[in-house]
């Protein structure tokens, strides 16, 4: 760099990241003015698609709203969405709730049979964040023909703290002179647990497992 | 300098860890392996030094003679730190183990440690033959890298607790893969597949000094962070 020279700083490029920010959501936290029913609308199923492994994922994506369908059971009153699982499998399934600016959708997760009894639900435990997702994984069994997804009314409302730390690189030319700086970034994200928010399934079908011998 | 460059390419595998994309993570399906009930623990591959990792500074702009200070400066924090564990007498093998017992134990599996001797900071390719041990599974582990990393220099991103490492469970009898996955405890950046970990905030430095000026709580953050990541791993098998 030369004094003198007109000095113009080109930022042309900060990467933090491939994804665009997702929309910033207030928390839904109250629903008691949602009409809700004491049965799962079955009716209402959303379709999923499986992949092989390694192909295109066509993930199934909700939207859950105030307008979404609501259930009222013995654990109180739920917004939900139900995906049907396709024949065939066994199919590896990927349940997230995509956080949502200040919110996240208190994800409740049972798979039901085909009259709509519940099988078995996703230990609360399962749900781990993968990347920015709270993401659960398990293996899908033939007699498993529905995936309801509820809001957790026993977690909805409370706060959630996670910690995040990033670099950042900046190209930065002077005309003459280029140059790429790194900055780091430690920062806390808040956010609600709530009614609300997006739900994500993705079904990949099972291929030939690797064997180590 | 093979040492600085080992060092440097330790860091940048983390980077890729936590960057890139990581094999396909499959699922344990405990209702479909309701026989699976003991599990052998391989003596995971893990570095026995631990990592104090600045992951931006002004040396990562000047090119290759910038990294090779930046390796130079970070074996120089690597030593410090790992005398401070061997004053507190911390081994975090020893620890991570005894870590990944207690969560396997907590989901009901009863658990022996099994020797294995490795070339590798990575998963295993073979297994023991079945019969040769009394497990029902085998769980494999590699802690590819751990310490400690800040993001940044200043003091708006000091020092916290770091472990990036890939597991798997196979069964005993045939090899065939159960579970595989990747954890990382305080990722820099997302890790897209892997499991997430956020840092718990308790254990934060500012900085270099202020870390090695606090040897018992730099310590307990470290071994709370192993803790964090052998519990993950415990419900990865549940």
């Amino acid at each position: 760099m030369r004094a003198g020279r007109p000095v113009s700083l080109l930022v042309a490029m900060l990467v933090t990241g491939c994804a665009t920010a997702p929309p910033d959501v207030a928390p839904l936290l109250d629903i008691s003015g949602v009409g809700c029913s004491g049965t799962i609308n079955l009716s209402a199923a959303l379709p999923t698609t499986p992949t092989v492994e390694g192909a295109t994922e066509k993930p199934s994506v909700v939207s859950i709203t105030a307008l979404s369908p609501c259930i009222e059971d013995k654990v109180g009153r739920s917004l939900y969405a139900l995906f049907a699982l396709p024949d065939g499998g066994p199919y590896t399934v990927s349940l997230s709730s995509v956080p949502l600016g200040r919110s996240l959708f208190a994800p409740r997760a049972r798979l039901l049979d085909a009259q709509g009894g519940v099988l078995h639900e996703l230990p609360a435990s399962s749900f781990l964040f993968r990347g920015t997702n709270l993401t659960a994984l398990y293996r899908s069994h033939p007699d498993e023909r529905y995936l309801v997804v509820t809001s957790d009314p026993s977690s909805v409302g409370k706060p959630l703290q996670r910690l995040h730390e990033a670099v950042q690189s900046t190209y930065v030319s002077t005309g003459y002179v280029s140059a790429v700086i790194y900055t780091g970034s430690d920062i806390a994200t808040n956010t609600t647990w709530a009614h609300n928010g997006e739900v994500v399934v993705g079904l990949v079908s099972d291929s030939p497992k690797p064997k180590h011998e | 300098m093979r040492r600085t460059v080992q060092r440097l390419l330790a860091c940048l595998s983390l980077a890729s860890l936590a960057a890139c994309a990581s094999p396909p993570e499959i699922p344990f399906d405990h209702a479909s392996n309701p026989s699976i009930k003991s599990i052998g623990v391989l003596q995971p591959a893990m570095s026995p030094g631990a990592t104090v990792w600045l992951a931006s500074d002004v040396g990562q702009s000047f090119g290759l003679i910038g990294a090779l200070v930046d390796a130079g400066m970070q074996a120089n924090r690597d030593k410090k730190f790992a005398a401070l564990l061997a004053e507190q007498g911390v081994r975090p093998d020893d620890v991570f183990l005894s870590d990944i017992g207690t969560a396997l134990t907590t989901h009901g599996y009863s658990v022996t440690r099994i020797p294995q001797s490795r070339s590798t900071m990575d998963l295993l390719k073979t297994y023991p033959s079945p019969g040769v041990y009394a497990a029902d599974a085998y769980l494999d582990l590699a802690v590819v890298n751990y310490g400690y990393v800040a993001a940044g220099i200043g003091d708006s991103t000091p020092y916290r607790p770091f472990v990036a490492m890939r597991c798997r469970l196979v069964r005993a009898s045939d090899a065939a893969v159960l579970m595989e996955d990747t954890v990382v405890y305080n990722p820099v950046g997302p890790a897209e597949k892997a499991v997430n970990i956020a840092p718990d905030p308790t254990f934060a430095f500012k900085d270099f000094d202020t870390l090695t000026g606090d040897p018992v709580n730099a310590a307990r953050g470290l071994n709370a962070a192993l803790a964090s990541t052998a519990t993950a791993v415990g419900t990865l098998v549940q």
